[in-house]
């Protein structure tokens, strides 16, 4: 299994926790909790350890989630520059809340406390392709790219 | 080096390295404009409770690691004629420092520590006993119902003396809470019992007059027959 391979190629780390989620989410997607389960027992590690990890970094899903990732900057340049309004577009058209994936799977939508690119804020990451001042009325005609290539 | 061996037998011709402290093994500082010479490596709440002075802790337990939660225990440390806030709990002892455990400036820091702690679990004994000690009448935030201030004793007493870890913490931030893994019921925990031993908001309440949520100050308040004990 890859997982194992993983584990396998990192437990000669000093910190090998952080590394081996990290890749597993990279081939699986999300980190499942059968996936948590075994990689604490492999590694000899509290559940509640792993667990407490998993969660605690934003990097981390613990959700399968959507094959776009809409990612949303609400840092402070961002907030006062509109990016509520652009958020409360988002979950009116998507309609799921941040952290939430909608129900066709298209779209995972996330917010993030900042992305370090302030002087193109508003700014909105869907995969890797970032759009800068962005405005309400822009969403739409974005979104609707993604749906229908 | 003060001590050395007469017997050679017993120390095989050395010196008695660990029966005394070494000289260059100690360093000197000021604590409430006493000097003391400790051990390196000691924090500054125990040499100050090695010296008999009093200094409140919450999340300190002798038993378990130093964690440097609930900051309680701010000393002022003063270094090259700087003053600065710092836990006691965490801060090991250095050469020269001076360190009021005190001072105006730490007693208002500590009754806003408790106020904003019973502010989130007024429902704790722990803390109302805290804040009639301090003589704390007023709390000037909102009061809240929580079950947990956070303080990782529970964890670090279930991982570093009952060797288990079934409990950890969760999520960062304002989520952050003490939790099994996936809020199942943990496999590895015993059930025995010492998390809620060690919790300070899992106390019995005493029984003070007072509606639930509300600061008690009875000790300070009541007159001790209406307790009825
Ligand atoms: S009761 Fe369970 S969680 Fe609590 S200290 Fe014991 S083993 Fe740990
Ligand atoms: S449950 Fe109790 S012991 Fe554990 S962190 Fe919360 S207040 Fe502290
Ligand atoms: S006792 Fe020192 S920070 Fe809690």
């Amino acid at each position: 299994m890859d997982i194992d391979k993983i584990i396998d190629e990192n437990k000669g780390l000093k910190i090998p926790l952080i590394p081996v989620l990290l890749k597993i989410q990279e081939i699986e997607g999300f980190l499942s909790e059968s996936t948590i389960r075994h990689v604490s027992r492999r590694l000899s590690i509290p559940l509640s350890q792993v667990f407490g990890v998993a969660t605690f970094y934003s990097a981390f899903n613990l959700k399968p989630s959507g094959v776009n990732k809409i990612c949303l900057c609400e840092g402070t340049a961002c907030h006062v520059k509109g990016s509520t309004r652009i958020r409360e577009k988002l979950e009116r058209i998507l309609g799921v809340k941040p952290g939430e994936t909608t129900k066709d799977g298209i779209f995972t939508f996330t917010t993030i406390n900042c992305m370090g690119a302030c002087a193109m804020g508003p700014i909105m990451k869907i995969g890797t392709e970032y759009f800068g001042k962005m405005t309400p009325g822009k969403v739409d005609s974005i979104i609707k790219e993604y749906i229908s290539p | 080096m003060p001590f050395k061996s007469t017997d050679e037998n017993i120390t095989g011709g050395k010196d008695f390295p660990d029966l005394y402290y070494e000289e260059d093994n100690l360093v000197s500082l000021t604590i409430d404009r006493q000097k003391v010479r400790v051990e390196k490596g000691m924090t500054i709440l125990e040499a100050a409770r090695w010296m008999g002075i009093k200094i409140p802790t919450l999340c300190y337990h002798e038993g378990l690691t130093p964690w440097g939660g609930c900051r309680l225990c701010v000393v002022e440390v003063i270094k090259r004629g700087r003053s600065k806030l710092e836990a006691s709990c965490t801060y090991p002892v250095a050469e020269g420092i001076q360190v009021k455990t005190n001072s105006e400036k730490v007693q208002k820091t500590r009754r806003m520590i408790v106020e904003l702690l019973i502010s989130s679990c007024p429902n704790s004994r722990t803390l109302q006993d805290l804040a009639s000690g301090m003589g704390i009448t007023e709390i000037r935030f909102k009061m809240e119902d929580n079950d947990c201030i956070l303080c990782g004793l529970c964890v670090r007493m279930c991982k570093e003396q009952m060797m288990s870890g079934g409990i950890g913490f969760i999520n960062r931030g304002a989520k952050r809470e003490v939790s099994t893994p996936f809020h199942k019921s943990s496999e590895i925990c015993r059930g025995c019992g010492a998390c809620m031993y060690i919790c300070p908001v899992v106390t019995l309440q005493c029984r003070g007059r007072r509606e639930p949520g509300d600061l008690c100050n009875a000790c300070i308040n009541v007159c001790p027959t209406d307790f009825g004990f």
